[in-house]
């Protein structure tokens, strides 16, 4: 099972990402196979496979053994950046989202906005925000990695709730008016709990995105298991790039499955049970 | 008593509602009845204030609506729509709980009420629980109607509350819709686009065309003398036949033509009366006055010793006092019978319906109109 995967890996990997290695002083890690590539006799590319993929997971056990209160550390760190960014960016969007939910002119253009700011590169972003917060002596640290997350984050919740408001039955709705409900009353009692299970798919997409954008954090100096995957590569560790990509992996996943917990118990009943 | 007063409402250059006058009597259901787009809807959401007219004035009891604060307004007037629109969200307690929770009644009386309205809708306490996702569409507007009901409103607007509900489920609701307004007599404006329904229902009618009223009158005014062709069609040709559906079987209940006895009586003595008296039915009653059974000497039958035989059945059938004439037409035809035996609805004998009296009543209704 193992091999395969392994094997497949390893194609897309430049040569010095298991090999060089060893230039890197305090890490000690073995040096990858370089043989036979170098003597360029073909050999069995079985037993070349095998061998590289044997070295690897040596690594990836010194890795984890070297490494494990780093990775922890890390860990947390990544955890925290999102931690911060994602309740931000839902105190902005949700807000946003139910101001533009009766105003569609200016829902068009706040969508587009958010929207643009989404296809700008992670990198740059963050690169961006690095400038930006420059003057204030916070171009460094947790500021630039949050505020991008931020921005990142605002299109999925802000349309989704923009959305669910405004897909509430016409009936309900007129039900409501007619029994006398006022405006605030028909948007808190009706309106948000019904959108509640659409906003918090928005406020999952935004977290997986997140995690995983939060991968650049380490190149503003706000850490984060990012700092694995490029250190990974500046030393041409791939075990090291591995374990950090599946961690924020395992990490996203694990905040999916967090979230979509949170979304079915916030749902409402009536909204769950079907008919019988 | 709700007064509409020369009330015109124009959408744009459309004009929906055309200088609209009528004045519904308090505890009557009066059947909001035309065309599509002839502003039935518009004229219904006014008293409301779910749309202000142009021009013109309504009032509830004296008092114009537009004095009123339109969300007070509406906390004190029943709404029912097709679409019904319960609160997905909210089970059915708390959907019905809706109006007397916004006037902040105690949780007791809510609770009292809430079971109190579920039982007049048909519908028993398990159902309080649900969800409207977990209902039938039937039970929905069962429970929609008792929302409206919930906190005793004086008015009630309905707008084609059982348009999208199937034929047999409707019948049952018109029914138990009837029997609920027996009891609570509220005054009720009911948009339909549905004839039988207009006619089954209410006691006013009022026809609307291209925004304007048509004629407003009670059911049998309207069927006896149509105002124009235009009403003339909304009703169809077999108007005559739809008048009999306002009419019921005790007003036309006939004492004689049979003889009854008591559940016992010997048959030779039954055969010797009926011969005696010229007539062929006996109705067999039991102690309490209950319709148990009839005989009849069959005189399709072939003679046996030179006498024709009698014939007893345990089960025949029947009408109740309450059975309109087209039913009990229509029974007729299916039973092959022409006289059939009217009961009380506890089960009680009293009397007989015959096709003449039906007919009569028709050749009658077809005189009126010529007049
Ligand atoms: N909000 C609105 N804006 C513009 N025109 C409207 C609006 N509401 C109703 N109308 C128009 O006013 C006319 C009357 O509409 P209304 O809804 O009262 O008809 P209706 O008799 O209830 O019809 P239906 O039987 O199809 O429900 C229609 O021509 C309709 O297009
Ligand atoms: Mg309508």
């Amino acid at each position: 099972m193992f091999t395969p995967v392994l094997s497949a890996l390893s194609c897309f990997m430049p040569q010095s990402v298991f090999g060089l290695d060893t230039l890197f002083y305090p890490c000690p890690f073995k040096a990858g196979v370089r043989s036979g590539y170098i003597d360029s006799r073909p050999e069995n590319p079985q037993d070349h496979l095998a061998a590289k993929e044997a070295i690897l997971i040596e690594n990836l056990m010194l890795f984890l053994k070297y490494y494990n209160e780093r990775i922890l550390l890390e860990f947390l760190q990544h955890l925290k950046i999102i931690g911060v960014s994602i309740p931000i960016s839902i105190l902005v969007s949700v807000p946003i989202g139910i101001y533009i939910s009766s105003r569609p002119r200016i829902a068009k253009i706040v969508i587009y906005i958010a929207g643009i700011l989404m296809t700008i590169p992670s990198l740059a972003l963050f690169g961006i925000m690095v400038v930006s917060f420059a003057p204030w002596g916070l171009g460094l640290g947790m500021v630039p990695a949050v505020t991008a997350i931020t921005i990142y984050s605002l299109l999925p919740i802000t349309r989704n709730t923009y959305t669910a408001l405004n897909s509430v039955p016409a009936g309900v709705l007129e039900a409501a008016k007619g029994m006398g409900f006022s405006k605030r009353q028909t948007l808190w009692k009706i309106r948000i709990p019904l959108s509640i299970p659409v906003i918090m798919a928005g406020v999952r997409t935004s977290v997986v995105l997140g995690v995983s954008v939060a991968t650049f954090a380490t190149l503003v100096g706000a850490g984060g298991l990012g700092y694995f995957i490029f250190s990974g590569i500046s030393r041409s560790n791939f075990a090291m790039v591995l374990a950090g990509a599946v961690l924020v992996s395992a990490l996203g996943i694990g905040v999916n499955w967090f979230f979509m917990q949170l979304e079915i118990w916030l749902t409402p009943r009536g909204l769950r049970v079907g008919r019988k | 008593m709700i007064e509409y007063r020369n009330i015109t409402k124009r959408f744009g250059e459309k004009i929906a509602v055309n200088n609209l006058n009528m004045t519904l009597e308090k505890g009557t259901i009066t059947m909001l009845i035309g065309p599509s787009g002839c502003g039935k809807t518009t004229s219904l959401k006014m008293v409301n204030r779910l749309v202000d007219p142009d021009e013109g004035d309504i009032l509830i009891n004296g008092e114009s609506v537009f004095d009123l604060d339109p969300v007070k307004l509406r906390r004190s007037i029943g709404y029912v729509i097709q679409e019904i629109g319960l609160f997905p969200h909210y089970s059915v307690f708390d959907n019905i709980a809706t109006l007397p929770r916004l006037h902040n009644w105690d949780e007791k009386k809510i609770k009292d009420r809430v079971y109190e309205v579920l039982d007049m809708v048909t519908l028993d306490e398990s159902y309080a629980d649900k969800y409207p996702s977990q209902l039938s569409g039937g039970e929905r507007q069962r429970v929609g109607l008792a929302r409206a009901l919930a906190a005793d409103p004086e008015v009630l607007l309905m707008d084609e509350p059982f348009g999208a509900i199937d034929p047999i489920n409707r019948l049952i609701l018109q029914q138990s819709f009837l029997e609920i307004q027996e009891e609570i007599k509220k005054t009720i404006i009911f948009v339909t686009h549905d004839i039988n329904e207009a006619i089954q229902l209410g006691d006013k009618i009022a026809i609307m065309n291209q925004g304007s009223l048509v004629q407003f009158d009670t059911v049998s005014e309207i069927l006896a003398n149509p105002e124009n062709e235009f009403v003339e069609n909304l009703l169809g040709h077999d108007r005559n036949l739809k008048a009999l559906s306002l009419k019921k079987a005790r007003d036309y209940i006939k004492k004689e033509g049979y003889i009854t006895v008591g559940p016992d009586v010997d048959k030779e003595a039954i055969r010797k009366e009926l011969e005696e008296k010229d007539l062929v039915l006996a109705y067999i009653i039991d102690s309490r006055g209950r319709l148990k059974g009839r005989y009849y000497i069959d005189k399709a039958a072939r003679k046996v010793d030179g006498r024709y035989p009698l014939v007893r059945e345990t089960r025949p059938y029947h009408v109740e006092r309450t059975t309109s004439l087209t039913e009990t037409l229509s029974r007729m035809l299916e039973y092959g019978e022409k006289v059939l035996p009217v009961v009380s609805r506890n089960g009680r004998f009293r009397g007989v319906i015959d096709l003449d009296s039906i007919f009569e009543e028709v050749k009658q209704a077809g005189t009126a109109k010529g007049a």
